[in-house]
Parts: C-alpha cells; sequence; structure tokens
C-alpha cells in the first residue's frame, strides 16, 4: 500500500494524557493547526461522532468534516474525513495508542483514495487540497525519482 | 490547471509512468518507447504531449525521430508535494509532544 503517509513517534508522557489530548475539540485545537493558523475542532469520541476540524489563517478557513469509526479507549481512534464536493471519497485516519513504562507510542496512519481511482474530475478538486498527500502514485514516483537520482 | 496539477494529471496514467521510468534511463525515440506496448504509434505520441505539455519531458527538434528526454524539474515538484504531507503530520506530533508536556507539568 502506497497511498498511506505512516508515522511513529514516541512521547515522554503517560498513555492516558496523551489519549486525553485526543478526547475533545478543545484539546485537539491545541495542537492539530500549523504554523500561522488556528483550529477550531468539535471531536466525540465514540462511533458515528463527529471529528469536525476548522482551520483558520493566512487569508483562508477550511472546514474538514470527519466522522469517528471506532474508539478502542487508550489504545486507538479511526476516524475518516471527506470533501462536501467529492461525496464517498475518503480519508482515513487511524492513531494507535502504546504505554511504554511511563511514556507512549503513537502511531499515525492516513490512507487516501488511490490517485487512479478518482474521476478527472475529482483528481482536479482532490489534488491542490490534499496539501501533499501521497496518493496512489506514490510508490512509482519514489521509484521514478530513485531512477532519475541515478 | 497548476503546473503541478498538470503533473499529477500526467502521471496518474500508467502508460505514461512507464514511459518516464524508461526516459530515467536515457532518451528514446517514439518507435523505442512505443516496442513494449500494445499500442499504435499515435496512441504513443498522445501519451508523449501530455508528457510535454506537463513538462516532465523534452522533445528533440533534429529530423523526424524527434528523441524524447525526461525533465526532471516537475516530478521533483510532485515529490515535495508528497514530502509536505508528512512534514504536516510531523509537526503536529511536534505540537502535540509539547502539549502534552505542559498537561504533564499542570497535573504536578
Amino acid at each position: 500500500m502506497t497511498n498511506e503517509v505512516n508515522l511513529s513517534r514516541e512521547l515522554d508522557a503517560p498513555r492516558e494524557l496523551v489519549w486525553e489530548a485526543f478526547s475533545n475539540g478543545a484539546h485537539v485545537a491545541k495542537w492539530i493547526a500549523p504554523e500561522q493558523f488556528r483550529a477550531e475542532c468539535s471531536v466525540e469520541l465514540r462511533p458515528g461522532g463527529r471529528f469536525d476540524v476548522r482551520m483558520i489563517g493566512m487569508g483562508m478557513d477550511h472546514t474538514a468534516r470527519g466522522l469517528v469509526r471506532e474508539v478502542v479507549h487508550l489504545e486507538r481512534i479511526v476516524w475518516a474525513f471527506g470533501f462536501d464536493d467529492i461525496p464517498g471519497r475518503e480519508i482515513v485516519t487511524t492513531v494507535t495508542f502504546a504505554a511504554r513504562g511511563a511514556k507512549t507510542a503513537l502511531t499515525v496512519r492516513q490512507v487516501f483514495p488511490a490517485w487512479e481511482s478518482l474521476t478527472p474530475a475529482e483528481q482536479a478538486l482532490m489534488g491542490p487540497r490534499m496539501n501533499g498527500a501521497p496518493i496512489g502514485w506514490g510508490q512509482s514516483l519514489d521509484h521514478l525519482a530513485a531512477l532519475v537520482k541515478r | 490547471m497548476t503546473d503541478l496539477d498538470a503533473t499529477f494529471a500526467a502521471l496518474a496514467d500508467p502508460t505514461r509512468r512507464a514511459i518516464v521510468a524508461r526516459l530515467a534511463r536515457g532518451e528514446a525515440t517514439v518507435g523505442e518507447l512505443a516496442e513494449p506496448f500494445d499500442m499504435s504509434l499515435p496512441a504513443i505520441s498522445k501519451h508523449l504531449r501530455v508528457l510535454e505539455r506537463a513538462g516532465l519531458i523534452t522533445r528533440g527538434r533534429e529530423a523526424q525521430t524527434r528523441p524524447c528526454k525526461l525533465s526532471p524539474k516537475p516530478l521533483d515538484e510532485a515529490i515535495a508535494w508528497i514530502e509536505k504531507h508528512k512534514a504536516t503530520w510531523e509537526g503536529r506530533l511536534d505540537r502535540l509532544d509539547a502539549y502534552v508536556q505542559k498537561l504533564k507539568e499542570s497535573r504536578k
């Protein structure tokens, strides 16, 4: 699978505290927005709950409406978000939490629709908006980049 | 369409990706590029025009062969765009880390 981003990080805080930082919109808003942006978030950690992130800054005001798919307390949160004008094409984010003594190992996995599966109209809408998303051709590009650099 | 959109659209097709991969090994004529595909020369030429418009390849002016050559700049831009998304989450985790440290301090 190449249409996804995978990251892991060990945080020097107990798992309960890291979980808390995801547990409501006020907490999430403190860390989810990039520099020069502020966020307003509405997060309900239960299946079917909201995971809305409104980003305001640099002359933009954009809301990504998400829906929580799965919650395993202290272990895992899965949510999906899409765009109003591209129905049925979702970006699914999974965050896992694992206790490592007094620390927490966090993983983030974000899966995008395969680029080739989108219609040209959807590609035109999705492309500029994805903020650097590695879509279906990610591996091909890596492969090509390696060839080009040779 | 931005340059980046044109690059993504051009690379969204497997034949065109294969052509780009072939050209990464060195320049080639349309005939040479068509060889591995079960496709007519006009069909290959059409793909080459899309790649040329996106700035991914350039074509020689000499004679009839007009050899194709890879132009890596748009590809580099597309890769940089992909890297940006990963950087978004990296930044987020940095801020999350700082925020949980603050929470930790406040609970002491």
